[in-house]
């Protein structure tokens, strides 16, 4: 079906996904302070230099579709692993290996002040104006151990259990204990696996990519290839973080969205198609196991992404309300007859500022100010005004 | 939002719409209205006339109309560094004196009018002139500590915290000395003033005030404080030398 304003609804979606994403900058500028983190774990007088440390994004980060805060206050968050190679769970416990990365953090100047400890993490606040945190999560390598137990429990696809690492946790019970039992993650894998979900549309893209640029395809760096699935992402994310802006406890959780995202995406080459795809069909990968919700991590199959859901089963209700509205709001954008009134209720959905920039940028011409006969337009008579603050 | 509570707010906006006819209401969620369109105004102070039109969403916080509803320009106008608040809205004036202004008559028709609308003719009034018509507070801190001087006509901002700190810990004897140091009794010196302020404001958004000027003391300042009279977070606060950040500003 053809609507009247979809090549609108087209450009819109897809200038929104861009002023969703951190720019290019920002980008950098987080590159370049983790990668300083980095530098200080292994320069040659880091007593951890030995068990060579290793610095790299996980999360939205890695998968770009990291998205500005609704509020211009709230803080981005990048999340990092590092990951100590030359270390096993024979030589350390979970609280020690916390405790290398810790100390060696805390004998910087300029991150002493800074640091925090999380339950599974350091957490780096760096100054009001970078407006970003980041959560360094202390790691070693599991891949051999996480390969046997997948064996021994009948899943022989291990294609993704490269870079499985095993992470520590302050509200374990073993956690002081040199024990075999810890938790497990695999950062790398998911994203290669989510990669692996987008590669036609990711491969054209870099493809085009390395030839306006006139580089090699190695040469493009992963952040600048935005696919249809990555800027859905960022949309749906942008959605939520508006309809659950004063309901945090049953905000649906950035790693289902994305993970149910991939599974429904078919590589549609165009932004508007992918979302109505994704919306449609997201539903249909939550698994039903023994009456339990489950969302499985496609690299663990052990690890549910809702598990809270059982606990919580308002935050699945919610969850299944949230994606209806999105579906609603986008029918609703698209069937209307009024651009003017598609873009009015498209506000409340992704926030009056964006919207307003992106057809003040698309659509210069489209909202004409309405002529209000001069009587009409209200006079005040101004006294004792506030005087403006800031905070 | 109990039935009573709609229909007076439904009253309110449709009151509005009536006048600014390019605003719009909307329900945006259940518990969230909002008004959002164009402010066309007219407006003078003294004798200069300003015509314009702002695009703005007005948002009603769910305990509306206890607290004031909070604003953005939305059409990508004014500036950030124009008196605009981290999280985007508008900061109309100091929090103390844009709640006063708005619960001494707690309708969003007044509040347009006798406040959002003489900020953005202060915002006209600038970019022409490059001076603000009613002048303005400094940003943070240092702002509420004068606002607050103003109002209680004192000079020293000594005097203001300990003013507060009555109002933090609901410690109000009307017998005893005024912390002015006018050498009168509360009852017959700031004590009047002190009850009609509680009447705006809990003593948990006076200690939110009273955190945010500490906050700014130079140090200098800081050594000449009897840091013991204050609660133990801010004590902390102070000695870290902390900013308030999002974590923080949550205990506050």
């Amino acid at each position: 079906m053809i609507f009247k304003h979809q090549n609108e609804l087209k450009q819109l979606f897809q200038y929104l996904a861009e002023l969703l994403d951190i720019s290019e900058t920002q980008y950098e500028s987080a590159k370049k302070h983790y990668e300083a983190v980095g530098t200080w774990l292994n320069s040659a007088d880091s007593p951890i230099a030995r068990y060579s440390p290793t610095i790299y994004p996980q999360g939205s980060f890695r998968l770009g579709t990291v998205i500005k805060p609704v509020n211009d206050a709230d803080e981005y968050d990048i999340d990092l692993v590092c990951e100590l190679k030359n270390l096993s769970k024979d030589s350390v416990s979970q609280k020690q290996l916390k405790q290398l990365v810790g100390a060696r953090l805390k004998t910087n100047e300029q991150y002493k002040g800074m640091l925090e400890e999380g339950n599974r993490c350091w957490i780096l606040n760096y100054s009001d104006s970078s407006r970003f945190h980041m959560d360094i999560l202390p790691a070693i390598p599991n891949e051999n151990e996480f390969r046997l137990l997948l064996e021994k429990s009948g899943y022989f696809n291990n294609y993704w259990v490269a870079n499985a690492i095993a992470i520590t946790d302050k509200s374990r019970p073993n956690y002081e204990k040199i024990d075999p039992d810890w938790p497990r993650n695999n950062p790398i894998g998911y994203a290669e696996w989510f990669k692996e979900q987008m590669k036609v549309q990711y491969d054209i893209k870099q493809a085009l990519l390395a030839e306006s640029l006139r580089i090699s395809i190695e040469q493009v760096p992963d952040y600048k290839i935005k696919t249809p699935l990555q800027r859905s992402i960022q949309i749906l994310k942008r959605h939520r973080d508006i309809m659950f802006a004063e309901d945090l406890n049953n905000r649906p959780i950035s790693i289902i969205i994305s993970t149910l995202a991939a599974l429904s995406y078919n590589n549609e080459p165009d932004l508007l198609e992918a979302l109505q795809n994704i919306v449609n069909n997201m539903q249909k990968h939550i698994e039903i196991k023994n009456s339990i919700s489950w969302v499985s991590n496609p690299v663990n199959p052990f690890e549910n992404f809702a598990d809270k859901w059982q606990n919580y089963p308002k935050q699945k209700d919610k969850f299944l309300q949230w994606i209806q509205q999105v579906k609603a709001d986008i029918d609703q954008a698209l069937r209307m007859e009024d651009l003017q009134t598609i873009f009015e209720n498209l506000m409340p959905c992704f926030g009056d500022r964006i919207i307003n920039k992106s057809i003040l940028k698309l659509f210069p011409g489209i909202i004409k100010p309405t002529i209000v006969p001069a009587a009409k337009i209200p006079h005040i008579n101004i006294v004792n005004p506030n005087k403006p603050w800031g905070a | 939002m109990d039935s009573k509570r709609e229909t007076e707010v439904r009253q309110q906006l449709d009151e509005v719409v009536q006048t600014y006819s390019e605003l719009i209401s909307s329900q945006d969620f259940p518990d969230k209205w909002v008004l959002r369109g164009n402010i066309h105004f007219s407006a003078n102070h003294k004798d200069y006339i300003i015509k314009d039109s702002f695009n703005v969403l007005i948002s009603l916080p769910q305990n509306y109309p206890d607290d004031p509803p909070r604003v953005q320009e939305t059409g990508g106008r004014i500036p950030k560094e124009f008196h605009t608040n981290p999280d985007g809205t508008l900061c109309l004036g100091v929090p103390i004196a844009v709640r006063i202004k708005f619960l001494q008559n707690p309708r969003l028709l007044s509040f347009i009018e006798e406040q959002i609308i003489p900020f953005l003719f202060s915002f006209c009034y600038w970019q022409e002139k490059r001076e603000l018509p009613f002048g303005e507070f400094s940003h943070g801190g240092k702002g509420i500590r004068d606002y607050y001087k103003d109002i209680f006509k004192v000079k020293d901002y000594l005097h203001v915290l300990y003013l507060l700190k009555i109002l933090t810990d609901k410690s109000y004897h009307g017998h005893l000395l005024c912390p002015c140091d006018s050498g009168i009794i509360l009852r017959n010196c700031h004590g009047k003033q002190l009850l009609y302020l509680m009447t705006f404001q809990t003593s948990e958004q006076f200690f939110r005030d009273m955190g945010i000027i500490l906050n700014s003391l130079s140090n200098e300042e800081k050594k000449t404080l009897n840091l013991k009279a204050f609660p133990m977070i801010l004590q902390k606060l102070i000695e870290k030398n902390r900013s308030l950040n999002e974590k923080t500003k949550k205990y506050i």
